[in-house]
């Protein structure tokens, strides 16, 4: 049985969420902008492959996706609770 | 106007920037300046944004879609019935191809998520509070 919330195919192999990791920076300035002040969060998510063998993958989120990103987890949580 | 990228001069040290440059011989008439002020308060947001785009080299979060599937498992005579979230993320850098992730969570992985994420917006909360 399936409930979809998106048409959403699976392009990928599906890894199980072990544990996350995180960084908030602030970029302060580069070799194109002396002045960027802006913060942002990396974050590395620890994941397993189906034989349990573990890798990292990390990635890089400004405030705004931040806000979409722990939303749509909120969302998800709702969801699956009444499920 | 390398030298407004370089900076990102609010407005006041715009003004006074330009007001020098007026000043200057061989430097820019005012209303020149004036063109060049009306300039900067328009684009500004968007050059910024753009710089920063260019100072992130590492993998990105490009997109992000997600659902939740009914997972059976048959343990015993009875089927369980489980809820887990299947989660897809686009990652990339810059101008390459994106690499696709695809996270399982049951219910308890995703609480588990959702506390890291509320310590990483209470941070940030602080954060913008002192800045």
């Amino acid at each position: 049985m399936l409930v979809s919330h998106l048409d959403m195919s699976s392009r990928c192999p599906i890894l199980s969420f072990v544990d996350i990791k995180w960084k908030l920076g602030v970029a302060m300035s580069s070799d194109t902008c002396r002045s960027l002040k802006y913060p942002y969060v990396t974050v590395t998510l620890k994941v397993a492959d189906p034989s349990g063998q573990i890798t990292d993958k990390s990635f890089e989120m400004t405030v705004p996706q931040f806000k979409n990103f722990f939303r749509q987890f909120k969302e998800m949580a709702a969801v699956l609770e009444t499920v | 106007f390398g030298r407004l990228l370089k900076t990102d001069m609010d407005l006041n040290q715009l003004e006074a920037f330009l007001t020098a440059q007026t000043k200057k011989q061989g430097g820019i008439t005012s209303d020149q300046a004036a063109v060049i002020a009306k300039f900067w308060k328009n684009h500004r947001i968007k050059i910024h944004e753009s710089l920063i785009n260019q100072s992130r080299w590492d993998n990105v979060l490009k997109n992000m879609n997600w659902r939740v599937d009914l997972k059976s498992q048959s343990r015993h005579i009875d089927q369980i019935n489980t809820p887990v979230a299947i989660v897809e993320m686009e990652l990339g850098k810059n101008g390459q191809e994106s690499e696709f992730l695809c996270l399982e969570f049951d219910e308890a992985k995703v609480s588990q998520m959702l506390k890291k994420l509320s310590e990483i917006e209470e941070s940030m909360t602080l954060l913008t509070q002192t800045a």
